[in-house]
């Protein structure tokens, strides 16, 4: 069985920053990845808030780091249990269930980050039954090929993005806020109004959420150079018009009054939820999961990378959710955490 | 999809029967057909009990009984279900359903609330009661039994001469899963019960914009004079946004949505000279009980058809379905039972 310091489960931004920082540190490491390539969530966006930085020249960048260091990676492969015990993680690649290989860290540390969540949950907006509602995630995918086009093939003369889909919501159970989907409504709408001349867009959120640098001026600056129009006020439903237009109801809560508007396409922007392979990894492993889904670590200030087992550590999104460089961060702050643990063992 | 996991347990057999308030004047022979269907024509065991009475749910909503009252009135209905030997409860109307559905949620959260009811029940009848092992919509029956009813049926929801599917308003009533989605076959989005019966019986249901808005009904909408307008305003938009798709006729599973959308389109014509549907002959709107009775061939005068506002004859003959004109207004004695005023010809 293959030997290493560090067992990184899962290979988008968090993973592969472990990875680097480990190899920076003297550790040997592999990174376990369900997908055919690296990157997770950040390789299918266009671009990054709030510079409009190209999301593939940071995944490009990361992705040389991983492959040019001494960083051994196995990619399609879904983790099958773990033994916390042994420090062992075993898996399988997809297409061959019979073989499962095995693999031993000192230490493990898991990045499988989050999942979307399910927009048809959210039944009043349609998803999957207009055709004309598609996620924030689906838009992405769009702007990175350079098209945005509605079902029938137009370009949008209207645009509509509904906030907190799936975020703040105690009907579908998700009381957290998945903080980065405002400044994603933000950016995505202005990369429309700079793509297609002309579009109206419009914004309906509860409160706008504009933690990070340079979130606050990019907000500003939709509504002054762009002017995308927010409408503080949730929309009640989506309905389709018999020209697959979609309408939203809505209450504008700072004029008071309902609205109704028709836009030719509804972005809705799905916020973050805990990945489904949290509970299993929690019950192999003794970890514990959060009411939301997400992994609890032994505490929110200077424990979030610690997962309460000794030599399991969380990096990124699979603890709550975060922006890229918080990811980032929290990655590198776990590969610290997982060498005092090592150098702890004395045999290093 | 997502909706379709709503599922909800429908009794087989042995119901207790509670009839609308309302109903019987409106559509007088829907409770009628729905009592031969499980009676006579599916076997199936249903009492219709003289001894029910409303269950006050038109004064709770109107804000003249206190909810205690109202709660006593249905522990009464639950009384004489028990006395009567049954245990499912179908109840004809949607107030009356989403009532009984909000008292029993009450008294599973609020077990002091129920043992109030139960003593003010005693002290009151000397009656007791036992909480219904099923409470359904009689919707809910005629859904579970559609596939039979098809079976048994002479006529389809298909344009007889175009050979093309009927285009189907459904209309859901606002107390039947608004408030308690899981209670609803499908939900309160895509709520599934009437769509089942159309899908089955060979029609389209036609998904509008304003789908699910409320028909205006509302109670106090209505009750209060000053209101009305409101309640006039929510079945006009949602008569304007189904026009442009040409339904053949529209059903609904509550009194009021029934009653409303039908008699609200004579008050449009004459108020604002509009009228809906194709020749300016309005949309007809039928009860589930009626759409079920057409597909089973009973006659479209002994279900009560021409007490509707506005005229179903289109709808029969796009069906297929045999009438005899002259008998429309003949009541069970063979006398006349007058005519209604005409409005065609308004635009």
């Amino acid at each position: 069985m293959k030997q290493y310091d560090i067992v990184i489960i899962g290979g988008g931004v968090a993973g592969m920053q472990a990875a680097i920082t480990a190899t920076n540190s003297g550790l040997k490491s592999i990174i376990i990845e369900s997908d055919s390539i690296l990157g997770g969530k950040v390789a299918h966006k266009n671009s990054l808030f709030p510079t409009f930085a190209s999301a593939s020249e940071l995944i490009d960048k990361m992705t040389n780091s991983v492959t040019n260091g001494d960083i051994e990676i196995s990619l399609n492969s879904t983790v099958t249990s773990i033994d916390k015990e042994k420090s062992i993680v075993a898996f399988k690649i997809k297409g061959d269930d019979s073989t499962i290989s095995n693999v031993q860290g000192k230490t493990i540390i898991i990045a499988t980050g989050y999942k979307f969540f399910d927009a048809r949950l959210k039944q009043e907006y349609g998803y999957g039954v207009y055709d004309n509602v598609i996620t924030s995630y689906e838009l992405e995918e769009m702007l990175k090929k350079g098209e945005v086009l509605t079902h029938e093939g137009k370009s949008p003369d209207s645009v509509a993005f509904i906030h907190c889909v799936g975020s703040r919501d105690t009907k579908v159970g998700n009381e957290h806020c998945s903080r980065v989907c405002c400044v994603t409504g933000v950016k995505q709408a202005i990369e429309l109004c700079q793509k297609i001349d002309g579009v109206r867009v419009f914004n309906f959120y509860m409160d706008m959420r504009m933690f990070g640098i340079g979130y606050e001026e990019m907000y500003k600056s939709a509504q002054q150079d762009y002017q995308v129009r927010f409408i503080r006020g949730r929309v009640s439903e989506l309905s389709q018009n018999i020209d697959n237009k979609v309408r939203l109801k809505a209450e504008d809560t700072l004029i008071a009054r309902p609205i109704s508007i028709t836009v030719d396409l509804v972005v809705l922007l799905v916020g973050m939820c805990g990945s489904d392979s949290n509970c299993k990894f929690a019950k192999d492993a003794d970890l514990t999961v959060r009411e939301n889904g997400f992994l609890r670590p032994v505490n929110a200030f200077d424990g979030s990378t610690l997962s309460g087992v000794d030599n399991i550590f969380y990096a990124g999104c699979i603890e709550s959710p975060k922006n890229i460089s918080e990811s980032i961060n929290h990655a590198t702050t776990a590969v610290v955490n997982a060498k005092c643990y090592i150098n702890s063992l004395g045999e290093i | 999809m997502n909706w379709l996991n709503y599922e909800k347990e429908i009794a087989d057999d042995k119901f207790y029967y509670g009839r609308s308030c309302i109903r019987q004047n409106f559509f007088p022979g829907s409770e009628e057909f729905f009592l031969d269907l499980l009676g006579n024509k599916l076997g199936k065991d249903i009492y219709d009990d003289p001894l029910h009475t409303s269950c006050s749910g038109i004064a709770y909503h109107s804000d003249i009984l206190p909810m205690e009252t109202t709660m006593t009135m249905v522990a009464r209905q639950f009384a004489m279900m028990t006395e009567a030997g049954y245990e499912n409860f179908v109840t004809s109307c949607i107030t009356s359903f989403g009532i009984y559905v909000e008292i029993l949620d009450t008294w599973q959260h609020f077990p002091e609330k129920e043992a109030e009811i139960r003593q003010m029940l005693r002290d009151a009848t000397g009656r007791e009661f036992k909480i219904p092992k099923n409470l359904v919509h009689t919707s809910d029956i005629i859904f579970k039994f559609r596939e039979e009813i098809k079976e048994k049926g002479k006529f389809s929801l298909i344009n007889k001469e175009t050979g093309k599917p009927l285009k189907v308003v459904e209309h859901i009533g606002c107390h039947y899963a608004k408030v308690f989605p899981n209670k609803g076959i499908g939900g309160s989005e895509f709520p599934y019960v009437l769509a089942g019966m159309i899908e089955a019986w060979g029609g389209d249901v036609v998904d509008y914009p304003e789908r699910r808005h409320c028909c205006g009904f509302g109670f106090r909408n209505y009750l209060v004079q000053a209101n009305r307008s409101y309640s006039l305003s929510n079945s006009k938009r949602k008569l304007e946004s189904m026009q442009p798709y040409k339904p053949d006729f529209i059903v609904a599973n509550c009194p009021g949505c029934a009653m409303f959308l039908d008699k609200w389109q004579y008050t449009l014509a004459q108020m604002e000279g509009v009228t809906y549907g194709e020749g300016n002959r309005g949309i007809p709107v039928l009860t589930y009980e009626e759409m079920a009775g057409l597909i089973m061939g009973d006659d479209p005068w002994k279900l009560g058809l021409q007490m509707h506002e506005v005229d179903v004859e289109p709808l029969l003959v796009k069906m297929g379905i045999d009438f005899d004109p002259s008998t429309k207004y003949l009541g069970v004695n063979g006398k006349n039972i007058g005519e209604p005023l005409r409005w065609e010809g308004c635009k």
